[in-house]
């Protein structure tokens, strides 16, 4: 931790001084002056005057570690995820090229066949039709002409799997929505052969779920393209940290404007004076403002002002998450200048 | 998407800058670059308050937390006050589940959040090359003696709180709050003179 603390900035190293109790009297002056000017600090002091310097540069090397830790916590995950799902695709991919070159047709379709079931078979029989869908449902050319190529040698077994796919993007395409479990569950046992495909699936559907584009990534993630699965993955990753806050529809300048324009000081604020009311307020999915209060104020006359200036103003769009509108509470400051 | 991993010779960014940045990408890197420049400010507010040293560390890791979700619905103007706001918030608020029978007292202590103490305002006798003016000395002549005392000291002695302590026999506390008291006085009587001086 001494790079983090080279790093930090003078008024710290000053403060650490302070705390330490390395400051002549004079400089110790002329610091508590600062602390006079600087709530934060001075009450920070008052806390570090509670234990000893040796505890404080432990206690604040802990904590540097431990924020550090936490800022990398996440980030890691994500490459475990990226990482996981490249070497579970390359899994997948050797062992579907070494069944394919070895296994003898009669026994493969027999894999295939019972444990995916009624639904499997009866995609089966319909294997044109179904190999049209997966046409629309975008899945990439590579897939088909290797399909296709497959086809040509005769191996029984390909078609059976390439029906099981379509017939999970169906499924889908039928159903719509909730059906990427089901839809990964299929693929799974298609190709049942190997048990690292469970995984895959279950963790493609699960990412998935949260990019809402199930067809298109599950595809992308059975090509093999590691690469493609590795951007939806931090993808998903991107999206679920994106949070719109709810905010006025007239945007926030407007909203700042309006406020300024349409401000009643009260009498009581002292020319040249400045206070400042904190207020809190659901906006509703709807767009309404619901439970409003004040967190804090100077005094009734500004709470009521603020109150008064938050109801009469302009709407409000509700927050979106993963890009839905939600209940949430914002808090806004408002100044009287 | 890009991973950025910046260069050491990066430019001290300002608070803003990168409170921008992390509303919009959502980068804990650089949420954590603004923190830790105040961790020790706020893990000093929190022994202030709580005084145990393991809470206070939980304390500025969940404040961490909250950051995170806080900041991007948030227009923060003054990102040092509004940190010292919520650290003393979340400080106050552990105390109140603490014991709950103080309650009175901790709701006290919370709407007086004194934004017009803590705020941008400069007190006239904190102005760094602020002259003997007239006013502010007749006032000070007013003042009790040993907030008169304190603040002689203090501001034009140069003496440190444990001196000042010293020399009058009281706790450095004391000190300080004769010091606190004896400019807010100072400042209701800077206030009547301007007053009488327009009329």
């Amino acid at each position: 931790m001494k790079e983090e603390k080279n790093k930090t900035s003078k008024p710290i190293s000053e403060f650490q001084r302070y705390v330490r109790g390395e400051m002549t009297k004079r400089q110790e002056n002329a610091f508590q002056r600062k602390l006079q000017r600087d709530p934060f600090a001075d009450e920070a002091a008052e806390g570090f005057s509670e234990i000893s310097p040796v505890e404080a540069d432990e206690d604040i090397d802990r904590l540097g570690k431990r924020l550090n830790k936490r800022i990398a916590g996440r980030r890691k995950i994500i490459y475990y995820r990226i990482a996981a799902s490249i070497a579970v695709l390359m899994i997948i991919s050797s062992v579907y090229l070494f069944i394919n070159r070895n296994k003898p047709a009669s026994e493969l379709s027999k894999g295939t066949f019972t444990p995916a079931g009624k639904e499997v078979i009866d995609s089966k029989k319909t294997a044109e039709p179904a190999l049209q869908v997966s046409e629309n449902a975008v899945v990439p050319t590579e897939v088909l002409s290797e399909l296709e190529k497959e086809n040509e040698i005769k191996d029984k077994s390909i078609p059976a799997i390439t029906d099981a796919a379509p017939s999970g993007a169906l499924a889908m395409a039928e159903k719509k929505d909730s059906v990427v479990l089901i839809a990964a569950d299929q693929i799974a046992m298609a190709d049942k052969q190997d048990s690292g495909v469970l995984i895959t699936a279950d963790l493609v559907a699960e990412q998935v779920a949260e990019v809402k584009e199930p067809i298109l990534a599950e595809y992308k993630a059975e090509t093999k393209n590691a690469r493609i699965a590795g951007v939806e993955v931090t993808k998903a990753a991107y999206m679920e940290a994106v949070h719109t806050p709810p905010r006025p529809v007239t945007g926030k300048e407007n909203f700042d404007k309006y406020i300024s324009e349409n401000l009643r000081r009260p009498a009581n604020l002292a020319d040249g004076d400045s206070a400042g009311v904190v207020v809190s307020f659901t906006v509703k999915i709807s767009g309404a403002i619901d439970d409003l209060k004040v967190i804090s104020s100077p005094g009734d006359e500004f709470s009521n002002e603020a109150k008064r200036l938050v109801l009469e103003g302009p709407a409000w769009d509700p927050a979106v998450s993963k890009g839905e509108k939600i209940d949430e509470e914002t808090r806004l400051r408002i100044i009287f200048k | 998407m890009i991973f950025k991993f910046p260069g050491k010779i990066t430019e001290k960014r300002s608070d803003e800058e990168m409170i921008d940045e992390f509303s919009s990408t959502g980068d804990l890197k650089v949420l954590g670059e603004l923190y830790s420049d105040y961790m020790h400010l706020v893990y000093g507010v929190c022994m202030k308050y709580l005084k145990d040293r393991e809470e206070s560390m939980d304390a500025v890791m969940q404040i961490f937390e909250k950051l995170i979700i806080e900041i991007p619905k948030q227009k923060i103007e003054n990102f040092r006050s509004w940190l010292h706001v919520i650290t003393k918030n979340y400080c106050l608020m552990q105390l109140r589940t603490r014991k709950s029978d103080d309650r009175k007292f901790n709701e006290w202590t919370l709407d007086t959040e004194n934004f017009v103490e803590n705020g941008s305002y400069l007190h006239p006798i904190d102005n760094e090359d602020h002259e003997i003016d007239k006013v502010l000395a007749d006032c000070i002549e007013r003042l009790k003696d040993e907030q008169k005392e304190c603040i002689r000291q203090f501001y034009y002695e140069d003496r440190c709180y444990s001196e000042i302590a010293r020399n009058l026999c009281i706790d450095e506390k004391k000190v300080k709050s004769n010091l606190q008291n004896g400019k807010r006085n100072l400042k209701l009587c800077i206030e009547e003179k301007d007053e009488r001086g327009k009329e």
